[in-house]
């Protein structure tokens, strides 16, 4: 089920909010409009304060509605009971289940990408795949793509190079 | 922004070139390594001069998908 809850990122950290846990307290807004602004789409915006700031602000939140996080893994593991919303001190359930999806994930090992001579790109190592419309095709850790233009099934390779002797 | 990229994504553009970012390394077939950067864009429609990266040829010659 999809769930209205929603993320906001700066350069530094990962904001959460969860509506259905908003006691409308108004902290937020009151003591920093600039960033939580209620009227306006989206209602969060990043760039209004420094990232100290917003900690700040976040962290007097009274419920849930306000967490966040580190985008540095190891700033995270540092965070005292200080943080009080900090996601792992406030919910640190979420917090691990958070670390166990793939998009928080490092990638273990760099991929391996080779360019096969007069064929196709030969993809090996942890990705995920995207299309133009958004979506995400599959994660996965071996792809063999076209490079000719003339595949069957794209955007895989299928072959067709030989056929039409494309060369590089 | 870069803290985002931890894992490597490869992103399909229709009609156009495959773009890889994240962690990588891209070689050649007998393994020398061409480029090792954040970023990549790959031919795919099979005319670009600047094999195997796009120079945007395939606006002129068209990809099927």
């Amino acid at each position: 089920m999809r769930d209205n809850n929603r993320n906001y990122l700066n350069k530094d950290i990962e904001v959460f909010w969860k509506p259905e846990k908003c006691v409308h307290a108004s902290t937020c807004y009151q003591e920093l409009i600039e960033v939580f602004n209620p009227s306006r789409r989206p209602w969060v915006n990043m760039d209004g304060a420094p990232t100290e700031k917003i900690i700040e602000v976040v962290n007097k939140c009274p419920t849930e509605a306000l967490m966040w996080r580190w985008l540095d893994e190891k700033k995270n593991k540092l965070v005292t009971a200080e943080d009080t919303n900090h996601i792992k001190i406030k919910n640190p359930e979420t917090y691990h289940k958070l670390l166990d999806k793939p998009e928080h994930k490092k990638a273990a090992k760099p991929l391996n990408v080779r360019i096969m001579r007069d064929g196709p790109v030969v993809v090996e190592g942890e990705f995920r795949l995207i299309t133009s419309d958004g979506k995400e095709l599959k994660t996965g850790t071996f792809a063999s793509f076209c490079r000719c233009g003339q595949s069957n099934s794209m955007p895989f390779c299928d072959g067709m190079h030989r056929k039409t002797g494309f060369s590089d | 922004m870069a803290t985002e990229k931890e894992i490597n994504t490869i992103y399909i553009k229709e009609n156009s070139y495959l773009k890889i970012s994240g962690n990588f390394v891209l070689k050649d077939a007998s393994g020398n390594v061409l480029q090792k950067k954040d970023e990549v864009y790959i031919c795919r429609c099979g005319a670009s001069e600047k094999m195997p990266f796009c120079d945007g040829s395939h606006k002129k010659t068209g990809v099927k998908k």
